[in-house]
This record gives C-alpha cells, structure tokens and sequence, in this order.
C-alpha cells in the first residue's frame, strides 16, 4: 500500500521527465513510434494532490527517490524506460493503493487510467532495451520495496498516503 | 523515597516552566522571486523580551545512528536568537531542486517554546512571481514592448543578475492591452520578451500590463502596472487642421481686411451714406427758394370734379375735383428779390402718395374720376424746376395736391392752410372726407413742380390754357382730348382757375371764396371778391388744396405791411380767410 503511493508518483515523474522536450506537444515521440499523451491532464493531476501530499508529509529525512536516478536517460533508450516504467506503476502501485480520501482515490484513479492508456499505445512500438536502463527500473524496484519497509511498522493510511508522495519532488524538479 | 519525590517535583516545575512560553504561530515560508522569507507570529502571550531561534532542512538529508535516521537540521546565520518575526532563508534554499524544511521556537531567558515546522517547500514550485519589467517604445504605428524578469532575488551581490524566464523555460507572458477608447482589454499570450503591437486608433490611450503566465504550474503572478501611452492625432486630421490654419484662417482674415478696408473707404469717401430726411428736403428745397410762388405765376387750379359740380356738397362730401394753376401770362421773373414763400413738395413721396390717391380714386367707383396719369412726380421734379420758367403750363391737383400732402408736415415754418374746419385739414377733389382726413394737412395749392410735370407731359394740352378764360378753355379742351386720351383724360374735369395778380399780389382761389362766401358768410360777412364763382368752385372741388404748403422764408414783418394792401382790393373776406388759416401770400410789392 505505502510503496504504491511512492512509486505511482515515481512514475509520473518519470513519465513527466521522459516528456521533458516534446513537453509542448501533445505527440510523444519514443523513436520510430509516436504516442499520444494528454500532457497538460497529466500535469493537473499531479498538482491538485501535491499539496495534500506534502502537507502531511513529517517524514523529512527520507527521500527514496532521487533525481539521479532517472536522469541521463539516453534518447535510445526512452520508449524502454518508460515501458518499463509504465509496467511497474500498473501492475505494482496502483493495484496495491487505496486511500480513504475520496478526492485523492479519483485523481489517482484518472492518473492510472492514463498511465493504462500510454502502456496500451506504446505496445506497437518495438523498443530495445539496453542494460544501463534495465539497472534503472532495478533501482526503482529497490526504492518501492524500501518504502514498504521504512513504513512496514505503521498501520494507518495516513502514513500509506503520505508515503505515495515521497516522489513528489522529483516530479517537481523536471515539471 | 524522598529522591523520588524531588525528581517529580524538579520534572513537573521543568514541564511547566517549558510549557509556559507560547509557540509561534502562522509559520510560513513566503517566495517572492526565489527571495524566500520565514514569517512567523508569535503566539499569544510571548513576552515581549522573547527572541526566537530559526532552523532548517533539506528534505531526505538524514543521519543514520543507532536509533534511526535523524533529520539534520541547520542553523540559519543572522537567525539565532533574534527578536524579529522573520527570517530570509533566500541563501539557504538556493538549490531549487531540494525541498526544504524550516523551524521556529520562541525563547525566553529561562525557558523556551516548542519548535513549530512548516511544510515542505519546493522554492520553484511555491514561489510566486513579481511583475516583469516592461519597456514600450513607440515606432510608426506600432507599440514594441520589451520584457524583462522578473528577476531572480539576488541574496548575494556578487551573483549575476538571472532572469526566472531562464529558470522556468515553460514560463509564458500574458500581455493586457486596455485601449481607454473603446474601453476594451485584448491579452496576448507571448513566449518571448518582445512584442510589437499594432496601433490602429490615433488619438488613443492604450495601457499596457504584463505578467507572467504558466499553463499548467498553479504559480501566482503579478502584473506589472499600467504604462500607458498615447497615440498621436491623425495625420490627416493634423493636415486639415494645417490647412485650416494655413489657408482657410488667413482667407478670412483678408476678406475681413477687405470688408473692413471697404466699410472704412465707403465712411470716409461718403459713400453709400444716407442723407438725412431734413438735409434732402433742404437741398431739394433750395430751388424752390430760389422760385417763389411769386414768379411761378401758376395760379390756376383745375378742377376736374364731375361736369356738373356739386356747388352745394359739403366739405363733408366734396367732389372729385381737379385744381390746377395756370400761370399768367406773365413772364416769369427769376430774379425777384422777394422772394417769400415757395411751394415745397418730396418727390419721393410724391410718387407714393400718387399710387395711393390712384388707388383710392379707383376704389371710388362713384366718382367715376380716372386721372390721368402721370408720370412719377419724382422725375419731372428736376425738370419742372427748370421748365417751368416762363411758360404758362397747368397743375393737375389729384396727383400731386397727394404729393405735396405728405411734404407738410416735414416742412419747417411751412403755412398750413386749414380749409377743412373739421381738422384743420384740406381736402382734395376726387378724394373723400375720410380719406381727407386720414391725410396730413392738404393744401390744393400744389407745389410749382408738379404742374411743371403736367405741362411736361401733357404739352399739347399748354396750348390753350393760356387763354384768358382758362377756365372756359380748360373745360373745352378736356371734352376735346377726352377722347384723344386712353388712360381717363376723357373724363368731365372742371378746371378752376386761381386768378393771381401780380400787381396786386394777391392769390384768390374761387372756389374757396364761394365757399366761404357760402358758408362762412354768418362768420364772415362780406362778400368774396372778384371770382368768387372759381373761388366756390374750388371749395366744391374741396378741397382739391391737397397740400401745398406755402413755406415762408421772409421776415415776419414784411406780411404785416401786406395784408392791409390787400384788403381794399380783396374785400373784406380774402384776408380774413388769409388770416384765419394763417395763409400768407407775398407779393412783389
């Protein structure tokens, strides 16, 4: 439950991150395909639970991801990255969170739902992957499985919540 | 036992001693262009010698100890114990890709508050922008707009001047144009600090407000304040303008120049002015003066009444009656010194008068008189002046008895001659009493002039009025020409005739002596003089004396002589009826 939060908006920063330059466009060129991402919802998203999420954040020494670990994404490489990346949202944080918030359930469930719909597009495009990328989507495995340990010992969704936005501040350094 | 009791006692006084101190409250961190300041209020109840300590932390910097990791948290310089509510931390956030964490405690001498944290803050993501630097030149018909910033807050004065647009590459302008015309606001979204803007309205204020715009990223911005400019006027309008200063202003100053010029010419040349009234009869009259009644010897009075004259009519009631003035036979003495008394008439008015007693004798069916008419009395005037010497000629009374009406009352010192008992007024033939009445104070005894005008236009008719029975003659020859004349001569006209005496100097009018023998005799009682019948005619003809105004220009004391001349030779009434009407005649004696 706390490492879906974390890695939910993980992703969305990675996604955000491989984004950066077509940013203004609303066609994502990932090599030899083209995928059609809604950019500006993506965003929204991100910024109406942010607030919340550092708000109530009081865990200020732990910060399990970290910038470098998704920088220097070589251009080759972004359609395996985020197909990667995209694999390990859907089918390990999103599936695995739940919160009481009613607000917060509806913009995580819209941003699931457009994290399916780029995975969905993106099966056409014939991506390789290299290994440097591959230890990337390792390190972030490492980082979700030391959120479930750090907040293993609390019991409260309010801590499951907090620790879905641990990732928040990567997101915000490549928005 | 008694150690328990001191270490609970030493606790509880520790508790609340520290708890005593408030908390700050309201502790923010507020950015404003990456310049980043901890605001705080202290809590309620902080003595005022309280001082508050500052700390902060970068987020996921940790120890690991023993116990786990331990946040690290670091000492704000010139925030240590100071007594201000805040605290800039513009330095220490300087690296927008951390987030920071900041803390606060109030602290007295002997105890402190509990440290009161913010939440998390991103410096790029939770600031906000201050309005851009805006510069706007005007060229031709355009507006450039120059942008700048905002910039960076600069802690340091040695770090370069950075601009945020560098530091948020997403960020976009929104650019508000307020044209005061039309009172409309346009906003134009730029991605770039340059902007030209068309002017379309001359003469028009436009205002200009920039500020920076993002399209996703919830960041406050400030716009920058309204620089307003104004559009110059029209070319055109500046050339109309040109124009009518250039041409239209000084063509009318010449044409007023000109105006002027030739109201001025016209004043000093005399131009155009208008004599008095006063002034032209005393010019006009200066002929008169110099041809006296005397040396006119025009004394006949014809009388054009009906072929059988009413001799009973009553003044009331008077025929239309026509008086002329033949003149003796006499030559014509221009240079007779004594020059007394002269007949003056307008000429001007004379011709008006002449279309009113024409329409009033049309409108007098009964009278059946048609006039022969005359030429403007206006135009003869001169010539009758000159013409008249020496000739015998004859005044027909109707048209200019009417043109010598109207001179009376204008005349100074002029003799009035009161026929009319009623109103002091005489009558003329051919007119009514009322309309007699209606007029000024006629005399039949016309102006000189006027006869002139007859003779002039009616010369063939001069002939035979120089007969001695001019009266019988003057009879004959209008049922002679009767027919001859298509405007109305044929109509029966009684000519009566004024017989003057230049010896005796004396003027009878025969008609105005029947009269009054008639019906003044009670009054008078004597007998009229010789041709008393012409004399009765003439008053039949009533009063056909329209208006002649016998103007004296001699001394009084000369008639006073005269008159008792006269009254052996005109018996006892002429003079009476002389003096009664104040009717003077001067003779050559």
């Amino acid at each position: 439950m706390k490492t879906l939060s974390s890695l939910c908006l993980l992703f969305l920063f990675l996604l955000l991150c491989c984004l950066t330059k077509p940013a203004r466009s609303q066609t994502l060129l990932l090599n030899s395909c083209s995928v059609n991402v809604n950019l500006e919802e993506l965003r929204k998203h991100y910024y109406s639970i942010r607030l919340n999420a550092i708000t109530g954040d009081d865990e200020i020494g732990v910060k399990f991801l970290d910038k470098s670990l998704i920088e220097d994404v070589q251009d080759g490489q972004r359609c395996c990255f985020l197909r990667l990346v995209l694999r390990f949202y859907v089918e390990r944080v999103f599936r695995s969170y739940t919160s009481s918030q009613p607000q917060d359930e509806r913009i995580l469930s819209s941003l699931a739902n457009t994290f399916i719909i780029i995975r969905k597009d993106m099966h056409k495009c014939h991506c390789l992957c290299e290994e440097p990328t591959q230890k990337r989507v390792d390190a972030l495995h490492q980082a979700f499985n030391q959120v479930l340990k750090v907040f293993s010992n609390y019991h409260s969704e309010s801590y499951t919540f907090l620790s879905f936005f641990k990732l928040f501040d990567v997101f915000v350094i490549y928005l | 036992m008694w150690k328990t009791v001191l270490l609970l006692s030493l606790g509880a006084l520790w508790c609340t001693v520290s708890a005593s101190l408030p908390s700050p409250t309201s502790v923010i961190i507020s950015s404003v262009n990456l310049r980043n300041v901890l605001e705080w209020t202290p809590g309620n109840g902080t003595p005022g010698d309280a001082i508050f300590t500052v700390q902060y932390a970068v987020y996921g910097d940790s120890d690991a100890d023993s116990k786990g990791r331990r946040v690290r948290w670091r000492v704000v310089q010139g925030c240590v114990e100071v007594a201000q509510s805040w605290c800039d931390l513009s330095n220490e956030t300087w690296d927008l890709e951390h987030g920071y964490y900041a803390r606060v405690r109030a602290k007295t001498r002997r105890t402190s508050s509990t440290w009161v944290f913010t939440r998390r803050f991103d410096p790029k993501s939770d600031t906000t922008f201050g309005p851009p630097l805006v510069t706007i030149e005007i060229e031709n018909n355009s507006a450039i707009i120059t942008i700048k910033g905002p910039m960076r807050y600069q802690p340091k004065n040695h770090m370069a001047v950075v601009s945020m647009a560098t530091l948020y590459p997403q960020m976009l302008y929104n650019l508000s144009v307020k044209n005061t015309y039309h009172g409309e606001t346009s906003h134009f979204r730029l991605s770039s600090g340059l902007y030209k803007h068309l002017l379309s309205d001359y003469n028009t204020e436009y205002c200009f407000s920039v500020k920076a715009k993002f399209l996703v990223m919830p960041i406050q911005c400030q716009s920058s304040e309204w620089q307003c400019i104004t559009t110059p006027q029209d070319p055109l309008v500046s050339q109309l303008q040109w124009v009518i200063m250039g041409i239209v202003v000084p063509f009318l100053c010449v044409c007023v120049i000109v105006v002027i010029g030739h109201i001025l010419y016209q004043y000093l040349m005399g131009m155009g002015q208008k004599t008095p009234y006063t002034l032209d009869q005393g010019i006009f009259n200066q002929p008169s003066l110099a041809f006296p009644l005397e040396k006119i010897n025009l004394n006949a009075i014809n009388d054009i009444a009906p072929a059988d004259p009413m001799p009973d009519q009553h003044f009331e009631d008077p025929p239309p009656q026509y008086a002329r003035y033949l003149p003796p036979q006499l030559p014509y003495d221009c240079g007779h010194p004594s020059i007394d008394y002269s007949f003056v008439f307008s000429p001007s008015t004379s011709c008006r008068q002449e279309e009113r007693m024409r329409g009033r004798v049309n409108d007098e069916g009964g009278n059946n008189l048609n006039h022969q008419k005359h030429h403007s009395s206006g135009v003869y005037a001169p010539q009758a002046t000159s013409s008249c010497l020496g000739r015998s000629f004859h005044a027909d009374l109707p048209e200019h008895s009417a043109s010598a009406e109207l001179s009376a009352p204008e005349q100074a010192g002029t003799l009035h001659i009161p026929l009319n008992q009623k109103g002091d007024k005489i009558t003329v033939s051919g007119m009514e009493e009322k309309n007699a009445n209606e007029l000024e104070p006629l005399l039949s005894v016309y102006a000189a002039h006027n006869t002139k005008c007859m003779a002039a236009a009616h010369s063939e008719q001069s002939d035979f009025r120089l007969a001695d029975d001019l009266r019988a003659m003057g009879l004959e020859e209008t049922e002679k020409d009767g027919g001859g004349h298509a405007e109305g001569e044929e109509q029966e006209r009684e000519i009566i005739f004024i017989d003057w005496d230049p010896k005796l100097g004396k003027l009878v009018l025969p008609e105005l002596a029947k009269w009054i023998d008639s019906g003044n005799e009670p009054e008078n009682g004597g007998e009229s003089n010789e041709g008393g019948e012409e004399e009765g005619n003439v008053m039949e003809g009533a009063l056909l004396l329209g208006d002649v105004f016998v103007r004296q220009a001699s001394e009084e004391e000369e008639q006073a002589p005269r008159e008792p001349e006269r009254d052996p030779e005109g018996g006892g009434e002429g003079p009476d009826i002389l003096a009664k009407w104040n009717l003077v005649f001067p003779s050559d004696d």
